[in-house]
């Protein structure tokens, strides 16, 4: 198990290095999209006070955390795999003595972190000198914030595992790939604060695995919990990435019985 | 014995589309397909040390033999046992004894250099370093391959890109290689330093090898064992000498005449003899079942009649006869 999550993160650190052009690309367009997020509720809140509970302040922090680590969690990890089982390449790394579900949550959490350095961070301290962005005040927001951000990353994997499993299956990679975007977009927080929604639409959503990746680590950056209860999300988001998890490496295993590789 | 298959059979369901927009409308509700068999009822049994030539023609279903046999493909029934290993079920326990490589698909990593491939790969495979080291230097010894560990994968000819492909498929030492077409495209001399390798790990290391290859230069260069197989069933399991014989051991006797070829004369020569002849320019070739007549006495009794200035008996190239081989079995 070692080995495979030592392999795994150094080949997706090594990978996410190879394309750092690709890190510029995506630091530039997450920073024109905050910018575009922070001139709407700039405006929102020249008229008023407080939008569905939330000054101006919180808000405007709240959007800007949840957009900026999409650039964190934002996975891949379904268009590479079915990829992979379409170009036959899945034949390859079934023949490394790892487990194919663990090396390529580490292989993507190595991405991540290089996103995390390259990305995120200069990204919301961006935010901080220049759109207002508050950071916490409390000191426990900070580890409970990292904790949450891997649980982001957790969730986004987990879902997007599924959705390259479920592309082999049906052998239409671009459809679910769009339908996984939109979803997260919509559902995470990272686009809309969850809390616009009426109810009982908001209830329904804060049930769906999606707000564990932006909404959460949101508003446990935004301190609107004190700590005791900030704990409860924090829970939510655990058992979300553990189900999606589970869920993944047993799909597979019957993924992998039916498998085909295709290509001769 | 390293590899025991015991009436091991592997089928696929393929699925045909259907024409038009009504088609593809019924394609989307329709579950299943048309079986189509792979490999069927395959017996093999190979011991440590071995180097098995697998032929065949496309299709005939050794890529899926060896995809079963790396562990990457289930079978659909029958046995299969590697080194006491089931390589399906206990995938992650028996790829550790082995290495592979797939002539069609690089198991680099396209976007990184050779060396850090090779680096996660001892990484994986938990490589001690001294022996990492020791087993650079072989592989740059043998294939030439340390100017190339800097580049990218992307940027290697295919012949580099192989070379580097076999040694990454070696770098924990498996006692057993499964060879994929790994020579596929290549130029002679890229094909020499594999062959080379090959022979010399299975001489040295005791490396078991079954590869599998439509060069049948290659075979009789490393393979003292050949499988023909085709539609999934074994036709042929022997020696590069049986499979001559079984393929029919023609020969083939070349007689330069001097002056013009009398032909009542060669008819008369050869009356009673089993052998069909052909004339060209100021040439004679003859061809014969090397068990239903010797050279020697074929060369005696056209001597006897013809002025003959020279001849060469040549083998059958074996590439024809398999070819042949085929088509009879298909017919």
């Amino acid at each position: 198990m070692i080995p495979t999550l030592r392999t795994g993160l150094a080949l997706g650190v090594k990978l996410a290095l190879a394309y750092r052009f690709e890190a510029l690309v995506q630091l530039l367009s997450a920073s024109v999209v905050a910018l575009l997020s922070w001139s709407l509720w700039t405006a929102v809140f020249r008229d008023r006070a407080t939008v569905a509970g939330q000054d101006g302040p919180g808000m405007i922090s709240y959007v800007l955390v949840a957009w900026l680590i999409t650039t964190f969690y934002g996975s891949r990890v379904d268009q590479e795999l079915a990829a992979r089982f379409r170009e036959g390449l899945i034949a390859v790394d079934l023949l490394r003595p790892w487990d194919l579900h663990l090396h390529t949550y580490a292989r993507d959490l190595g991405r991540a972190g290089v996103a995390l350095l390259l990305s995120t961070i200069p990204l919301l301290l961006l935010a901080g000198s220049l759109l207002g962005l508050k950071p916490p005040e409390q000191l426990w927001t900070w580890p409970v914030f990292a904790l949450s951000l891997l649980l982001s990353h957790a969730i986004g994997f987990g879902f997007a595992f599924l959705v390259g499993l479920a592309s082999f299956r049906l052998r239409n990679a671009a459809g679910l790939t769009h339908l996984k975007a939109t979803l997260i977009g919509v559902f995470s927080g990272s686009l809309i604060p969850l809390d616009l929604f009426p109810e009982p639409i908001r209830s329904l959503v804060l049930l769906l695995p999606f707000q564990g990746m932006s909404h959460t680590p949101a508003i446990l950056f935004t301190e609107r919990l004190p700590f005791v209860q900030a704990m409860g999300p924090l829970l939510v988001q655990l058992l979300w990435a553990l189900a999606l998890m589970l869920l993944g490496r047993f799909l597979l295993r019957g993924a992998l019985r039916a498998l085909v590789v295709q290509g001769g | 014995m390293l590899i025991e298959a015991h009436q091991l059979r592997r089928t696929f369901s393929s699925f045909e589309r259907r024409q038009g927009l009504s088609g593809a409308v019924r394609d989307l509700f329709r579950t299943g397909g048309q079986e189509r068999v792979a490999v069927e009822g395959l017996d093999l049994r190979v011991r440590p040390g071995e180097v098995v030539g697998f032929i065949g023609p496309n299709g005939a279903g050794k890529s899926t033999t060896i995809k079963m046999m790396t562990g990457v493909l289930a079978p659909s029934s029958g046995t299969l046992r590697v080194g006491g290993l089931e390589p399906h079920r206990q995938r992650q326990e028996h790829v550790r004894r082995i290495g592979v490589v797939y002539g069609q698909r690089t198991q680099l990593w396209w976007d990184l250099a050779v060396i850090e491939a090779f680096d996660l790969l001892a990484g994986i495979f938990e490589v001690p370093a001294a022996v990492y080291r020791q087993r650079l230097e072989l592989f740059d010894r043998e294939l030439g391959i340390g100017p190339l560990l800097r580049q990218p994968v992307r940027e290697l000819s295919l012949g580099q890109r192989m070379r580097c492909d076999l040694a990454a498929a070696l770098i924990h030492a498996p006692p057993l290689l499964f060879l994929d077409e790994p020579t596929i495209g290549l130029d002679v001399e890229v094909k020499r330093r594999i062959r080379e390798l090959v022979a010399r790990l299975n001489r040295e290391e005791g490396t078991t090898v079954l590869l599998t290859t439509h060069d049948l230069a290659e075979v009789e260069a490393l393979c003292p064992r050949v499988v023909l197989i085709d539609h999934g069933r074994i036709l042929l399991d022997g020696s590069v000498g049986e499979l001559r014989e079984r393929l029919g051991g023609w020969r083939r006797l070349v007689v330069e005449l001097e002056g013009e070829v009398d032909p009542g004369a060669l008819s008369a020569a050869l009356e009673g003899l089993p052998v069909t002849p052909t004339l060209t320019a100021g040439q004679v070739e003859l061809r014969f079942r090397r068990s239903e007549l010797s050279a020697p006495l074929l060369i005696q009794a056209l001597s006897a009649r013809l002025p003959v200035r020279d001849l060469s008996v040549e083998e059958e190239d074996i590439e024809e006869a398999v070819a042949r081989f085929y088509g009879e079995q298909r017919a």
